[in-house]
């Protein structure tokens, strides 16, 4: 097993896509507290934030010994997440859609990650499963219960869906890194196989809510986690705001 | 969604403590109640073990029921009754 910090840049890059994609989905989950549409909403979300932002902090552990400055100042162009993770949705139907989708693909992502040659990876990977059988549990249960409601809430929820659906491919956008993860055996499986097993999961899960939604799923453009999306830097300025009042305070 | 019903909230925190009462909230079912319970309530381990009840389950006995039994002081079981009976014996004898 090769020590962490001893990573070659393909696969720090690979590790750096997933933790960033933690590090955005957490931050948008983060901003519901007090505005979810139910209080236990707003604690339950938070609480998962905080845990999808604690994957994030470990897996940058890995890669740096400034966390903070690491994760909140690097330029935009040095990030690798996904347009999935980074885009707002301060609709609540997008925001539930996301969550689902996104834990759908966090777990085969860890799952790929418990024998990973990387040093620490399969630790933090474990931890990360055992709290994500929760967020799935989460994610489904009120997404279900949603769906049963009114016909207006099945038709945003369903509208939401059929936006977000092909958005989420995203997700299974690679970095180039992901050629030498796979060969050293830091990562069992590529983006495309992940992807055929994550369109095999969300199907599952609409065939058991008997939802029909229109969805061809692509696989997503080269080059995705290169680019940011619109907003990114708003979204990232309101990321540093407490940290800019002192950027040299010591927390 | 479904309805929403109001629960109490239960915990017990190791093997030998008692479940505890900590709080409410509401949900459309038992299911949803304990995946809330347990963000809401034992996100920092807080509790081993989770109870939620629906409130409307509770049977609930008001004042009219327990006030007679406010002033039966021969029933307190600490002594101090029976040592002051015994003191005001002692220094009328």
């Amino acid at each position: 097993m090769s020590d962490a910090r001893d990573m070659s840049p393909g696969v720090s890059e690979y590790l750096l896509a997933f933790a960033d994609d933690e590090h955005m989905v957490g931050s948008h989950l983060a901003w519901w507290i007090g505005v979810a549409p139910f209080l236990e909403e707003d604690l339950s979300l938070c609480s998962i934030a905080q845990d999808e932002l604690g994957h994030a902090i470990a897996l940058y552990e890995l890669l740096t010994d400034d966390v903070d400055h690491f994760a909140l100042r690097r330029a935009a162009g040095e990030y690798r997440s996904c347009s999935f993770s980074e885009v707002a949705m301060p609709k609540w139907e997008d925001t539930l859609v996301r969550h689902w989708l996104y834990d759908i693909a966090e777990d085969i992502r860890w799952n790929a990650l418990v024998d990973s040659t990387a040093a620490g990876v399969p630790a933090i990977a474990q931890r990360a499963l055992s709290e994500e059988r929760f967020h799935r549990t989460h994610s489904t249960l009120l997404l279900q219960r949603s769906l049963t409601g009114s016909s207006d809430a099945k038709d945003r929820l369903v509208a939401a869906m059929e936006l977000l659906l092909p958005q989420s491919m995203t997700m299974w956008s690679p970095v180039a890194g992901e050629a030498e993860a796979v060969a050293t055996g830091v990562t069992a499986m590529t983006s495309a196989e992940a992807a055929d097993r994550y369109v095999e999961t969300v199907r599952a899960d609409l065939d058991n809510w008997d939802v029909t939604v229109s969805w061809d799923p692509q696989m997503a453009p080269e080059g995705d986690r290169l680019l940011r999306v619109e907003g990114f830097s708003d979204f990232q300025a309101s990321l540093n705001l407490v940290l800019d009042l002192d950027p040299n305070a010591e927390w | 969604m479904t309805p929403s019903h109001t629960y109490e909230v239960f915990l017990k925190a190791d093997g030998k403590s008692e479940f505890r009462h900590v709080g409410a909230l509401g949900a459309a079912d038992n299911e949803m109640a304990l995946m809330l319970a347990r963000e809401c309530y034992c996100r920092r381990g807080e509790g081993e073990q989770i109870w939620v009840v629906r409130r409307d389950d509770i049977a609930i006995a008001d004042s009219t029921v327990t006030e007679p039994n406010r002033h039966k002081g021969h029933r307190q079981n600490d002594g101090k009754l029976v040592a002051e009976h015994r003191r005001q014996l002692r220094e009328s004898s």
